[in-house]
């Protein structure tokens, strides 16, 4: 129960700070004509949890800093529904091809992204794993 | 008083994707693709096109300053979806070279979240 209540915690203020990231990057960016803010927080939250995931693979981090890092700021700075919002605004003040390349990068630029961060991952947990560091 | 509304909207909008998928994967059954998160996505995406069909009838842009939005679009359905664990669950079928449920997967994420999104809008934009 304590550690449940530890976790919703955790996963609140994780929540709360990736937002508040998510929404200062998206004030810098509210007058270009590209939703790069959105961009740029998808991608930049997809490698972040890609090297906790690998990291993770090796090494467990203790479970609330986990839920709260991956499940509360990962997933509170990075959006879907912005995503899907933007990409009709875009379709329809602009053209279909302009949502579609809005989709594609942010879809491979993610997911490319998330692939590096865990190879990233994994490789900093098996060295530290060789050199028989506890931590 | 902005910045408490995002961030208050943003904790509740993360508690609740975590506890909602919780659910789903207790009443789920082992799938081929990864159901918690693409129900959840495509929830979030319905429910900000509900929020903005009934608000703005249209997809706003400039509203920055309006507090509703902020707290609801902003925080709330911007946290309660997620994109960073859908690319790492995309990886995680690309390593495994499941390549048809990848396809499934993506497919379903992007292009349900995008039509449920329209639907919602249309639903309360009338």
């Amino acid at each position: 129960m304590k550690q449940q209540l530890a976790i919703l915690l955790s996963i609140f203020i994780g929540g709360v700070l990736g937002t508040l990231l998510r929404y200062a990057i998206n004030l810098q960016t509210i007058n270009l004509l590209f939703p790069l803010g959105t961009i740029l927080e998808n991608l930049l939250g997809s490698f972040l949890l890609g090297v906790l995931t690998g990291w993770g693979a090796v090494k467990v981090l203790p479970g609330a800093w986990k839920e709260g890092i991956g499940v509360g700021f990962c997933g509170g700075f990075t959006t879907m529904s912005t995503l899907a919002a933007d990409a009709v605004f875009i379709g329809g003040e602009r053209s279909f091809m302009a949502a579609a390349v809005y989709i594609i990068i942010s879809l491979f630029g993610g997911v490319f992204l998330a692939l590096a961060g865990l190879k990233a991952g994994e490789e900093v947990a098996s060295r530290r794993q060789k050199a028989g560091d506890l931590l | 008083m902005t910045i408490l509304l995002v961030a208050v909207g943003g904790g509740l909008g993360a508690v609740s994707r975590y506890l909602l998928g919780i659910l789903i994967k207790s009443r789920t059954k082992e799938r081929r693709i990864p159901t918690a998160m693409l129900i959840v996505n495509i929830l979030g995406a319905f429910g900000l096109g509900l929020f903005f069909g009934w608000v703005y009838r249209e997809v706003p842009s400039m509203v920055y300053d309006d507090l509703r939005y902020l707290f609801i679009g902003v925080g709330f359905f911007g946290a309660f979806t997620t994109f960073s664990t859908f690319s790492i669950e995309t990886s995680t079928l690309i390593r495994k070279k499941k390549w048809g449920d990848c396809a499934l997967y993506v497919g379903s994420s992007i292009i349900g979240s995008i039509m449920c999104f329209v639907l919602a809008m249309m639903i309360t934009a009338g």
